[in-house]
């Protein structure tokens, strides 16, 4: 299945190869999403595809290290009511994950969403929201 | 001309009515009009269809509505108002206003405007009430505060100076910066194409001879019903951008079909539903309302060059542009629609419903629309300053392999914040503020060459002082050289230079 992780790296944490180690470990391939870091802190996203007990083994992993782990589910969410379907939020998404289906209403791919967020100032009806 | 515009030589108004009133009137929607002449062949196809219906939904800023508030007890001759904290047009009798989509709320700004009034209004809820006066001997009241509903009106009338454009332009950028504009965002470096219109299904263009779209045409408004009242603003039939102007009951619309948006940093507008049913009266009526995407062009136009003359890219029809992918100099990205096809769709759906249940009947026009206006420009005529007239002719400028001592020095002696660094010919190749200097001397850096900043924000002589203020504020700077074609400095702009001009342009 594929998953999300949001990885927090608190105070003293942020020098470690954590991340490395982890993917050296269990073997998991991961891709990061979004990188944010300080000299105190670090937060990253990161999305991978695993069988469940092996992503169970990445999280314990990383929780045992120190770091915090979280899943993220659902980044996006889209108020039926208040979307017209206009698609201004199509072409501006980075990794194509809002289309247009064949009867011309907007599609969004939660897995492929990676929550930056300019769908959500590009909507004129207000409709998106970041969780 | 062989032909008398609007004639009636296929069928006639009467005989149509005739048809919906009894339920067999054939009615198709643009779309499957389109579909079918292509299968059928034209002749066979006028022949059996009697309408052609049509829809668009988009972003409609030249849209609002007439109120008319009735009298409090004492009186009030309202000179300004707001409801929901955005500003109503009060120059009109005592409790008539007028509320536009794109006014924006006082204290919300771009988050809510005139447009989401209108909706909240059409969809029954409450909207505050507030009004000034300066009191009269008729009209003593001066201040107000209450909240109404759309049935505390006499009256609501949407009435939309300029709705549904024929076609309207498709947006790319070229800069090296997202844009946030009317046509939604623009990434940079050509990153995506955004269009508007619905192509096939577009009212304006399914009677692009202006044939049977005129003054008192009956049409689909807001969820309601509305009429056409005249081309609208801007109507520019002879460049294929044709108007209109309409208006209609707001108190029987449907919010479904006006909605209130905010176009990021660009300001608030109303979506307006509009659907036109066109009566295939004469063949070339049918000919136009046969017309498919692949048949309807546009200009893909770079929104990147601040002027009201940007430059076209190439020319695109709306077949390209709804298929999600558009070909910008070599280079495939993605496009996307700003108004809501699926809602054009349903609403060419809707009036189809209307007419073959024969609860709407067709208007013949009392007057069609003129094909012979054109869309002229405002020219400034009070003259502006330009970056000429501001500028100092007198720059001082240092070499790349001067001494930072010798430059400072020349900093402190001639008392300016900038210094352009040109090469032997005088081209620019860098600049030093005063600032650098302080830094470079408390890092012990020799030369100029090792502190100076290399990609310098310029000006040209004609550039005019918005865009320079533009770029200070952009860039967090306050100087810019000024260069001629080949990049040699004639000059320097600075925040100060500008804001003496300006002060010298208040005082009495």
């Amino acid at each position: 299945m594929k998953v999300k992780l949001r990885i927090v790296y608190p105070t003293g944490y942020v020098e470690r190869p954590i991340l490395a180690e982890a993917i050296l470990t269990t073997g998991i391939k991961m891709n990061i999403l979004e990188a944010t870091l300080d000299a105190r802190s670090g937060e990253l996203i990161a999305s991978l595809e695993a069988e469940e007990p092996e992503i169970e083994r990445l999280v314990g992993f990383l929780r045992d290290r120190g770091v915090k782990v979280e899943r993220i589910v659902g980044m996006l969410k889209v108020d039926k009511d208040r979307c017209i379907d206009c698609g201004a939020c199509v072409s501006i998404c980075p990794v194509q994950a809002i289309e247009m289906g064949e009867d011309w209403s907007v599609r969004f791919d939660e897995d492929r969403c990676v929550g930056c967020g300019a769908c959500v100032r590009a909507c004129p009806m207000k409709a998106v929201t970041l969780v | 001309m062989g032909f008398v515009r609007g004639e009636e030589s296929l069928r006639t108004y009467e005989e149509i009515n005739e048809k919906v009133r009894r339920g067999d009137a054939v009615v198709m929607t643009a779309e499957e009009f389109a579909s079918y002449v292509e299968q059928a062949g034209l002749e066979k196809a006028a022949k059996e269809v009697d309408v052609v219906t049509t829809g668009t939904f988009g972003a409609m800023c030249s849209s609002g509505a007439f109120l008319n508030f009735g009298h409090t007890e004492p009186p009030m001759k309202m000179y300004r108002c707001w409801l929901n904290d955005v500003p109503a047009y009060k120059g009109l009798a005592a409790v008539d206003a007028y509320i536009g989509a794109t006014a924006m709320s006082e204290t919300r700004g771009f988050e809510y405007g005139g447009g989401h009034v209108i909706e909240d209004l059409v969809s029954g809820r409450e909207v505050e009430l507030r009004a000034e006066a300066y009191g009269t001997d008729c009209y003593p009241r001066k201040y107000l505060e209450t909240h109404i509903t759309i049935e505390d009106l006499n009256q609501a009338v949407l009435l939309n100076p300029r709705n549904a454009y024929q076609r309207y332009v498709a947006a790319t950028n070229s800069t090296d910066r997202t844009l946030y504009t009317y046509m939604g965002t623009l990434l940079p470096h050509y990153g995506n194409v955004t269009f508007s219109g619905s192509g096939v299904l577009n009212p304006l263009c399914k009677d692009s001879g202006f044939e049977i779209i005129g003054v008192g045409t009956r049409i689909f408004l807001g969820g309601g019903v509305g009429y056409v009242i005249g081309e609208g603003t801007q109507h520019n039939p002879r460049k294929g951008f044709g108007t209109l102007m309409v208006k209609g009951d707001l108190k029987r619309m449907n919010p479904r079909y006006l909605r209130g948006a905010s176009i990021y940093r660009y300001g608030t507008t109303l979506y307006v539903g509009v659907g036109i049913p066109i009566p295939l009266i004469n063949m070339r009526v049918a000919k136009t309302a046969a017309l498919r995407d692949e048949d309807i062009w546009t200009e893909i136009v770079d929104y990147g060059v601040p002027s009201r003359n940007r430059p076209a890219i190439r020319k695109v029809n709306y077949k390209e542009l709804k298929s999600g992918r558009v070909v910008v100099n070599d280079e495939t990205v993605p496009c996307s629609p700003l108004s809501s096809i699926r809602m054009a769709r349903e609403i060419a759906e809707t009036l189809k419903k209307w007419l073959t249940e024969g609860i709407f009947f067709l208007t013949r026009p009392v007057e069609l629309l003129p094909t012979d206006t054109v869309f002229k420009p405002l020219e400034v005529k009070r003259r502006e300053p330009r970056v000429r007239d501001v500028m100092k002719v007198e720059v001082v400028t240092a070499k790349p392999t001067d001494d930072i001592r010798a430059v400072a020095k020349l900093l402190v002696n001639r008392g300016v914040d900038h210094i352009p660094i040109v090469d032997d010919k005088g081209v620019l190749v860098g600049i030093v503020t005063s600032w650098d200097l302080a830094k470079a001397l408390a890092l012990g850096k020799d030369r100029l060459m090792d502190v100076m900043t290399r990609r310098v924000v310029t000006a040209g002589l004609d550039d005019s002082i918005d865009s320079v203020v533009s770029k200070m504020s952009r860039y967090n700077i306050s100087g810019l050289p000024v260069v001629d074609d080949r990049r040699r400095v004639i000059g320097l702009i600075t925040a100060d230079d500008i804001s003496r001009r300006l002060y010298r342009r208040f005082l009495p």
